[in-house]
């Protein structure tokens, strides 16, 4: 009975349950005529827009509790915000630099859907490997942030 | 007067959790949503993806400490 009212038991089977959830969605097989390339890459963007949604939003909540008690972290996400140059953007030339990725893989993305050769798949997949390593950077600070040492 | 500071701190921190919990909720969702697709973006799903992306340009979580008001924290 004691174990039961851990709440430290009830906090690991909720974790469970969700990445239970999420695992045993599994990755569905594709649809007929789909370019896995271009999935891969919306797939990519879907959980890059999380992901920096996340990172950014925690941040911006308390930046003061951050800057102070998370320096590196902050500083990280000042990082992300900080604004790069970018081409094809009605209406601005730069874009923090977490959108700025974004933006350019799904560029990439149009580029090659409308023409697709070696040239365009080969700008897509460097755009998709450049948002991956920037997405994955900022998981992996969620991780250390969201967890105490 | 020790609870009422504790249900001061407690109404000071609902704001902060609940607005943490919402986007720890939509990153969950995005994981999953990557997950099940199975085939490319309809039109309307692109613009609405590029739409969101300008307009969290514009946001407040998207501006630097300096450009707020708050001296920079970059090297």
């Amino acid at each position: 009975m004691k174990t039961l009212r851990n709440p430290l038991l009830w906090i690991t089977l909720a974790a469970l349950l969700v990445c239970g959830a999420i695992v045993n969605s599994g990755c569905v097989a594709l649809q007929p005529g789909a370019d896995p390339l271009v999935v891969r890459a919306e797939q990519a963007q879907t959980v890059a827009e999380g992901t920096f949604d996340f990172i950014i939003n925690l941040d911006h909540i308390d930046r003061g509790f951050w800057r102070t008690n998370a320096p590196a972290f902050h500083g990280f996400v000042e990082q992300l915000r900080f604004k790069v140059p970018v081409a094809n953007v009605p209406g601005r030339t730069n874009l923090p630099r977490y959108l700025a990725a974004q933006w350019q893989l799904d560029r990439a993305k149009l580029d090659y859907l409308a023409a697709r050769n070696a040239a365009t798949s080969n700008a897509l997949a460097a755009a998709l490997l450049s948002l991956q390593a920037l997405s994955d950077q900022t998981t992996a600070w969620l991780t250390i942030v969201t967890n105490r040492p | 007067m020790q609870a009422v500071a504790i249900a001061k701190v407690v109404l000071a921190l609902i704001p902060l959790v609940s607005s943490g919990a919402e986007h720890l909720f939509a990153f969950v969702t995005s994981i999953r949503t990557a997950a099940l697709q199975s085939g490319t973006w309809p039109a309307d799903a692109e613009a609405a993806y590029q739409a969101r992306l300008l307009a969290k340009a514009d946001a407040p979580p998207a501006q630097s400490d300096a450009a707020i008001g708050i001296p920079s924290s970059l090297p």
